[in-house]
């Protein structure tokens, strides 16, 4: 039965497991941006980028996933604690990457075939799934929209997600590991599968980007460099972590760097 | 009678264990660990000392550890809370208190030789699950900059597994020291294989390899922006997570910081206390 009281709470933190990690700072593309901590190497090794076209489903055993070990059968892990300290003011997300791709071409304007590798966690539905636009390498600065036709949660096809870029800095993709938000089209809470991707217009550059799909876990503010700051079980609401989750960090800072980053994260078992 | 529930918590006779670490020496910080192992810290246990080379398991007898007292037979200690109070100011990141399961030291930084070990975890989990490598500095070894590799058995008993570190200035002052990469998904270290050199470090020095169980980790704030002096910093039940201090544990404890670079001035004494129940 799942933790109704203190006392259940308790319980679940006497088999706590502590994970701490490290990333040192690499080029973002400005402040406010989004930046994929995925190919960084720290404590634990950078991950790859991803195969192209259909992608993969990243597991907690693909390298580059921060340390998760599985609950054991019959319980459920939550997330009890997620701090971080940082050298500059920064947002840092942990969350669980539940798909990628990689080989996007910026420069073709024919629609791209992906026809993603099914979801596994906890389902293939990708209820509560975002979808990011990920860089692997640089892509142009150019004016045009991407679209992604992809499945929502319920199964219906052909919907239509889509990042404009009207030459804002937001959303230029010109930047290795910068990622963006690919809103869902309205009505949507998720997204299942991805089928395609085109572009308006090139962006001036072949590059390689890729997408991604994401479950957010926490979100943590830095409100003063070289301060810590963190999230109890309460503030992490608990949030569930599957069985082979995939997890990974982005950050956002407010100039053209990462930052040095310190993390810690705790993880709980949970009886179902 | 466990500590399982509130109430347990409650009745549970509380051990107040209070540090203070004297600080006061000044030393290149910075690579993300800063030892107090060596440091003058009241009240003491002994003088400490550098490790041999060899390795050992050191444990609460053993001299530069936190002295608390034993839990009673059949009764196990948990951790409830921890409070810091620094009297000046403190490097940001993390005060991680944790259980020194195995040390190795002695060794010098212009030794490129392969070094061997032959360690073991005595305490708790000794699949190694959770347990952290690292490389701390005795006495400084030198600013070239070159790359320490070190074999390890993983937590699976997975053995030959390699972990590297590009060692700088930053990382070989007195009393820095490395949270060690592990290899792939590698939750944890059960033994230490063994340690190179890719290059001299410079200078002699000495430094050496660390197992450790991290048990806490309190946030602690960094000077300046707003900070407050003599500020108390509070980790209360959930947020230590309530973890097992295991028999013979040798409590000792570590900062886990973000800033890089020569942090000369040293650090400022300050304390914390445990609040340690028994049940």
């Amino acid at each position: 039965m799942p933790a109704a009281n203190v006392d259940d709470l308790i319980t679940m933190l006497l088999t706590a497991k502590n994970y701490l990690g490290w990333k040192p700072t690499v080029a973002t593309k400005a402040a406010g941006i989004w930046t994929s901590l995925w190919t960084v190497a720290g404590a634990s090794p950078a991950g790859a980028t991803p195969a192209t076209g259909a992608g993969a489903v990243p597991t907690n055993a693909t390298t580059g996933a921060l340390p998760f070990v599985d609950p054991q059968s019959g319980f459920d892990a939550r997330l009890t604690r997620f701090g971080v300290v940082c050298t500059l003011y920064a947002q840092v997300m942990l969350y669980d990457r539940l798909w990628h791709n990689s080989g996007l071409s910026g420069s073709s304007t024919s629609p791209q075939t992906v026809n993603s590798a099914a979801l596994t966690r906890p389902d293939a539905d990708g209820e509560g799934a975002e979808l990011w636009a990920e860089i692997y390498t640089a892509i142009g600065a150019g004016t045009y929209n991407i679209t992604v036709d992809y499945t929502n949660p319920a199964g219906t096809g052909s919907r239509s997600a889509v990042l404009t870029t009207p030459g804002s800095t937001y959303a230029n993709l010109d930047v290795a590991r910068t990622m963006v938000p690919i809103r869902l089209q309205a009505g949507d809470t998720g997204i299942k599968s991805v089928q395609s991707v085109t572009l308006s217009a090139s962006s001036g550059a072949t590059g390689d980007f890729g997408l991604t799909i994401l479950r957010p876990l926490a979100i943590v503010s830095v409100p003063r460099i070289n301060v810590v700051a963190e999230l109890d079980l309460f503030r992490t609401a608990l949030a569930q972590i599957h069985p082979d989750a995939c997890l990974a960090m982005m950050i956002a800072t407010d100039t053209t760097a990462s930052g040095v980053l310190r993390t810690f994260y705790q993880i709980a078992e949970d009886a179902q | 009678m466990a500590l399982l529930t509130l109430a347990d918590i409650q009745a549970a006779p509380s051990q107040k264990v209070r540090v203070m670490e004297m600080g006061g020496v000044t030393y290149v910080g910075g690579g993300g660990l800063h030892s107090f192992w060596l440091h003058t810290k009241l009240p003491g246990n002994g003088t400490p000392a550098a490790p041999a080379a060899a390795g050992s398991n050191p444990d609460n007898t053993t001299a530069g550890a936190i002295p608390f007292r034993a839990a009673g037979g059949g009764l196990e200690q948990r951790i409830v809370g921890c409070r810091v109070f620094p009297e000046k100011d403190i490097e940001g990141g993390y005060l991680m208190i944790y259980d020194r399961l195995w040390h190795s030291g002695g060794h010098s930084g212009t030794d490129t030789s392969l070094i061997s070990f032959t360690s073991a975890i005595t305490r708790g989990d000794t699949t190694g699950e959770g347990v952290l490598l690292a490389h701390e500095v005795y006495a400084v070894t030198g600013v070239n900059s070159i790359t320490l590799t070190a074999t390890y058995t993983n937590q699976a008993g997975t053995g030959s597994r390699v972990s590297t570190y590009a060692c700088n200035i930053y990382t070989q002052g007195y009393r820095s020291g490395i949270l060690m990469p592990l290899q792939g998904n590698d939750t944890g270290v059960r033994s230490l294989e063994s340690v190179q050199l890719s290059g001299s470090m410079g200078g002699a020095g000495n430094y050496g390899m660390t197992l450790m169980r991290p048990l806490i980790c309190v946030p602690v704030h960094w000077a300046g922006y707003g900070r407050i002096d003599r500020d108390q910093l509070i980790s209360d039940l959930f947020q230590t997570g309530f973890p097992k201090i295991d028999t013979g544990a040798c409590l000792a404890y570590m900062l886990f910081t973000s800033r890089e670079g020569d942090i000369a001035g040293g650090t400022s004494p300050f304390g914390f206390e445990l609040d340690i129940r028994e049940g």
